[in-house]
């Protein structure tokens, strides 16, 4: 027996009730863990080189945002930083206050564009300089995909920070050795082949690098 | 009775004994001498006769004290003004009460003219800053030994900044002459004592002769490269000691000395091997001296055409210019040949220290790169204090001033350059365009973030203070370091004045002194200042507003206030860290909270107009454009800004 019109659209509503309450109940935690990561980030002082927005200084700390360290790199790097950073053993920083801290600078905005920004767009074309010659052959996609996945860890000039410095890349590696790297990245490095970057994606990274400063042979 | 007694008083004298006569009548009759027959002739008393028998009751024949018409200390100013001093900052103090009156009186307070400071730091700091820009000395006046102690910061500053002052220390060496208590403990046998280790030379004069040469000799000192502050003592006695014109000591020419210039066949070598490299660097830290420092050094640049880092100590080169590759630290490992011109630390430029729990050297250079150091420091060596920074031995060392050996070293690089090296230099210049534009473009992306945010973020205090200024002839008067570099980074600085680097010393206190006697300079260029100013250093030395405002200096202060010191926020952080305990303690002792401190209240107080707290960044613009309009009009302003910690 069907049931009436009514109770048909009644149970209808109340079934999207219950979904958006749920949706709403597991958003919650979410919320918290965002709230109390930003409380963590002022409490034990990361904001005093990284910035309360996240923003870095030359002086201090990287920027970091926006974050795309996964959290068991971040984890690793926080407890024993190869840099001027101080470590946060288990005791000072929880691992749930890593999570937690990951979640407040995920949650952070993106940077804006300079180049919607009146007073900083000028700088993008240097006073009037020629733009930049591509220093590597794919410089644009695999710049671009490098300043989205990578530039975290080794820095957006491939300085190096958190993980090495890439700027010798091309004399040590070939592009394919390279391409494979980051297919099969060794320990802490986040393994984003296949699920974040794809076959296209590596080849056009793994191009960038090794043409990162001018050609070299391949 | 005397017969000279004067009429009115004989009269009184009678008709007391006839009073004393007619009770005598009640009594037993007693033998008296007959009373004196008055003498109609007698002269009356002189006034000389009375003083000659009641003693001088202070009464003399002149009418006025004498004047002190040639006191020593007019000399002094006659000194300062044939020096050029157009200046002199002081707290007033009984040790040079001399000195000040024939500031006023005599030399009609003009060149110099007095600059009244609520202490003594203060006076050191403002001759410290004012010299940077004016390219110049003033004096700084301090109340001996108590006086001389609440400036030796600053002159410790000046010392390790390579600045000339010349501080004039009030003393009463002759123990004789002193008054009980104050003038004994306000003074010392050897005042020069408490500053030895960081002034180029001081003295202690015994008599105006030797004041008058002493003093042009601590001026031609303090002037000659490598400049620093000087001490000299102007005893009490000198200053107020009545000299007459037959005595006064002739006036001392000043001297100027040339600066020392390189060694002839050591600028040949350093040219070769300037020609000869694939990779020059130049790094610069103190190497313009004045404006033509800049020119020259991008003269050199320019045929070389080589990178220059600028460490900032001094505005070396204009960072519009693509061979300005300051933040772009990876060249001093890809250099195989550097020029490091008046560096302050040479070994740490080669190398670095890393503050962790092991303090290991890391060398920043490439181990085959060849070092050429052009620096006058190598002729100027103090024991005690430890500014040289570590030992390094350069492959070749010009112990001279770097701006006079640049036209040598131009000479001799011209000299080398052919036309086929000419040619192999200038294909460096795309890649090296494209690498100034793209280091521009990445501080751009850097100061995008967290544009929005509040507390302010430093990069968008530094543009929208650079939109305010920058129709304006101004000067930036304060450290960049600590607000992560933007004006380098995202400014047009193309003038020597327009920056004038830091403290030198790293001691806290300098910003705001160091930036009114900067804007001292500027006014009378006829340019604005403007200052960054961080809010611990502001609380150092706060009373320099009263000055600000008291001698209507044209400075706009805006301030960096992130409400801590904030450095040692991340040192407790660091240390509690390494001890694995109390990380969310690093508030305590490092905070400048609880309560906020008003810093427009403050300035308001000592008559500077003021807005603040301001923390939404949207609120910026149209508070600058305010505060610009008063700086305009030649009054100083402050806004505060509460900000980002970096």
């Amino acid at each position: 027996m069907t049931l009436p019109r009514f109770a048909r659209i009644a149970a209808a509503l109340t079934a999207v009730a219950l979904t958006g309450t749920s949706l709403a109940w597991s958003a919650m935690p979410e919320r918290r863990t965002v709230e109390a990561g930003r409380r963590i980030w002022f409490a034990k002082g990361c904001f005093q080189c990284h910035g309360a927005a996240g923003q870095g200084s030359i002086i201090s700390g990287p920027a970091l945002v926006p974050f795309t360290l996964p959290l068991d790199a971040m984890r690793h790097y926080v407890r024993n930083p190869t840099g001027v950073m101080p470590p946060y053993r288990q005791a000072a920083l929880p691992d749930d206050d890593v999570v937690a801290v990951r979640a407040f600078l995920v949650s952070l905005p993106a940077p804006r564009d300079p180049a919607t920004i009146p007073l900083l767009a000028p700088l993008l074309r240097a006073a009037g300089e020629p733009a930049r010659p591509a220093a590597a052959p794919a410089g644009g996609v695999g710049k671009a995909l490098f300043g989205r996945h990578c530039a975290m860890c080794h820095g957006a000039e491939l300085q190096g920070g958190i993980g090495p410095a890439l700027r010798e890349e091309g004399s040590r590696h070939s592009v394919a050795e390279i391409q494979q790297i980051l297919r099969a990245p060794p320990a802490p490095m986040p393994k984003l082949y296949p699920g974040t970057i794809k076959d296209a994606d590596v080849a056009a990274i793994a191009a960038y690098v090794h043409g990162f400063g001018g050609a070299k042979g391949q | 009775m005397p017969s000279d007694m004067p009429e009115p008083r004989r009269r009184g004298f009678l008709k007391g004994s006839l009073l004393v006569g007619a009770s005598a009548l009640a009594r037993p009759a007693i033998a008296r001498p007959a009373p004196p027959t008055p003498n109609a002739n007698a002269a009356l008393p002189t006034a000389a006769r009375a003083m000659a028998e009641a003693g001088a009751v202070g009464i003399t024949a002149d009418p006025e004290a004498p004047i002190i018409k040639h006191a020593g200390s007019d000399l002094m100013v006659d000194l300062l003004k044939s020096a050029g001093i157009r200046y002199v900052t002081a707290t007033p103090g009984s040790t040079f009460r001399g000195l000040h009156e024939s500031i006023v009186n005599y030399g009609g307070n003009k060149a110099p003219e007095l600059i009244s400071c609520v202490h003594e730091e203060i006076s050191a700091a403002m001759a410290h800053g004012y010299a940077k820009v004016a390219g110049a000395p003033i004096a700084c006046l301090v109340h001996s030994n108590v006086g001389l102690q609440h400036a030796s910061m600053a002159i410790y500053n000046a010392w390790c900044d390579r600045a000339p002052v010349l501080v004039l220390a009030g003393n009463g060496l002759d123990a004789t002459q002193r008054r009980p208590l104050v003038e004994w403990l306000h003074t010392m046998t050897d005042v020069g004592t408490i500053v030895r280790d960081y002034v180029k030379w001081d003295e202690t004069p015994i008599n105006l002769e030797h004041y008058a040469e002493s003093f042009m000799r601590a001026h031609q000192i303090a002037t000659t490269p490598p400049c620093a502050p000087v001490m000299l003592v102007v005893d009490s006695d000198l200053q107020e000691r009545d000299v007459p014109p037959a005595s006064r000591p002739a006036l001392p020419r000043p001297t100027h000395v040339a600066p020392p210039a390189g060694e002839a066949g050591a600028v040949r070598e350093a040219a070769a091997l300037l020609v000869a490299a694939e990779h020059p660097l130049i790094v610069a830290d103190r190497a313009a001296r004045t404006p033509a420092g800049v020119k020259l050094l991008v003269t050199l640049a320019e045929l070389l055409n080589a990178p220059v880092i600028d460490r900032g100590a001094r505005m070396n080169m204009p960072t519009t210019h693509y061979l300005n590759q300051s933040f772009r630290p990876e060249l001093i490992g890809k250099a195989d040949v550097i020029l490091g011109l008046e560096l302050s630390d040479l070994w740490g430029t080669i190398n670095t220290v890393a503050d962790k729990a092991e303090r290991h050297a890391r060398r920043l250079a490439a181990e085959t790169v060849k070092v050429i150091a052009i620096s006058a420091n190598y002729t100027l060596a103090k024991a005690n204090v430890q500014d040289m920074q570590r030992y390094f031995s350069p492959d070749l060392t010009i112990a001279a001033d770097a701006e006079a050996c640049l036209p040598q070293l131009i000479e001799a690089v011209q000299s080398l350059l052919t036309e086929e090296r000419k040619a192999a230099l200038a294909a460096r210049t795309p890649k090296l365009r494209g690498d100034f534009a793209e280091m521009r473009a990445a501080a751009a992306r850097d100061a995008a973030n967290g544009w929005d945010a509040s507390p302010i973020s430093t990069a968008r205090l530094s543009m929208e203070l650079w939109e305010a200024i920058r129709p304006l002839d101004w000067g930036l008067v304060s450290n960049s370091a600590f607000i992560s570099s933007w004006p380098q980074r995202l400014w047009d600085i193309t003038e020597h004045h327009q920056y004038i680097g830091g403290e030198g010393g790293y001691g806290m206190g300098y910003g705001a002194p160091a930036a009114a006697g900067a804007a001292l300079a500027h006014r009378d260029a006829g340019r604005i200042a403007v200052a960054i100013q961080t809010d611990g250093d502001m609380m150092v030395l706060p009373g320099t507003l009263w000055t600000l405002a008291h001698h209507s200096l044209p400075l706009l202060t805006v301030m960096h206030n992130n409400r801590a010191w904030h450095q040692e926020t991340m040192h407790l952080t660091r240390i509690a860290n390494r001890r694995g305990r109390g990380v969310e303690n690093w508030r305590i002792g490092t905070t400048l909270t609880d309560p906020p401190i008003d810093y427009a209240a403050m300035a308001r107080s000592m008559g500077v107009w003021a807005e603040g707290p301001i923390s939404d960044p949207a609120k910026l613009a149209p508070a600058l454009k305010r505060a610009v309009a008063v700086v305009k009009q030649g009054k100083p302003a402050l806004l505060d800004i509460v900000t980002q910690p970096r």
